[in-house]
């Protein structure tokens, strides 16, 4: 048995197979708040975590027949991501999904680029380059970690899939029921807020 | 030749290489003449390897307890 079947992102395949408690519940640790991140794409800030719990339970009773043919993680994401669907079709009708994008001013808006299509307001030199010591500043974390949970739940949704959980561009478009390009349009905008933030510290040291 | 603006929104697509092989030349081509698109597309590299150290959360231990209650729960009735 190869190292990848037996254990995956600090999982122990066996075990889960097994319906082991302890690795059912590293699982739950890892991966719960990224299931409410789903979850809450698909059917709303007020029945995810109650879809999440249902997913659980879900995943729990399948433990046992997983082949491992994904990854264990994409495997849950779509576990969550049927539950989700399978609740919004029951009760669209008393669903609103229409999540309001927050108002934040467009970093690549008109105001960046002159008529030409040239920068007019270029971006700023940064001090601090490095991915690492950025997250030394703490108060730059903490911001990075706001920001982060302020995203519009698809677009947290898209970003978390992608450059967190390193799903591909396929395996989220199942997911979330989306197209390829609306994957890749969420995903910029979610980074641009990021980097917007970043900008904003480095120029004044705060959030 | 493409303009800052255009550089600017591929530049997702082009850093996840997700660009055909054309528009990939047309990138490469701007970026050798422009800092500014460089110092951009620089940027955004960053950015996301900053959100992938920063970006992921654990389960708090009233979440998993809660979970793992609701398993026991539902274990229980059936």
């Amino acid at each position: 048995m190869s190292d990848n079947e037996i254990m995956q992102d600090g999982i122990d395949l066996a075990g889960l197979r097994n319906q082991d408690h302890s690795s059912f519940k590293t699982l739950v640790e890892k991966y719960h708040p990224q299931m409410v991140t789903v979850a809450r794409a698909i059917i709303g800030e007020s029945l995810a975590e109650e879809v999440v719990q249902e997913a659980w339970v879900s995943v729990y009773h399948a433990l046992p027949s997983f082949e491992g043919r994904s990854s264990v993680k994409t495997w849950i994401y779509t576990i969550v991501s049927n539950e989700a669907k399978t609740r919004l079709r029951k009760e669209s009708r008393l669903i609103s999904m229409n999540t309001p994008e927050e108002a934040v001013p467009d970093y690549l808006g008109n105001n960046r680029f002159h008529d030409n299509g040239r920068w007019s307001s270029p971006p700023p030199q940064w001090d601090i380059e490095s991915p690492d010591q950025l997250l030394e500043q703490q108060q730059l974390r903490l911001c990075i970690e706001k920001t982060l949970e302020s995203l519009v739940p698809m677009q947290k949704s898209v970003f978390l899939l992608r450059d967190i959980e390193q799903l591909t561009l396929e395996e989220i478009c199942n997911i979330l029921e989306i197209s390829n390009s609306n994957v890749r349009v969420l995903l910029h905008r979610a980074r641009l807020r990021l980097m917007q933030v970043i900008d904003h510290y480095q120029e004044t040291g705060l959030c | 030749m493409l303009k800052c603006k255009e550089v600017a929104g591929r530049a997702s697509d082009y850093i996840d290489r997700q660009l055909g092989w054309k528009d990939n030349f047309l990138m490469y081509t701007h970026l050798i003449m422009c800092a500014h698109c460089r110092r951009f597309v620089k940027h955004l590299a960053t950015t996301i390897g900053v959100a992938q150290r920063a970006g992921r959360r654990l389960a708090s231990p009233d979440e998993v307890d809660t979970t793992l209650a609701n398993l026991q729960g539902k274990k229980g009735s059936e």
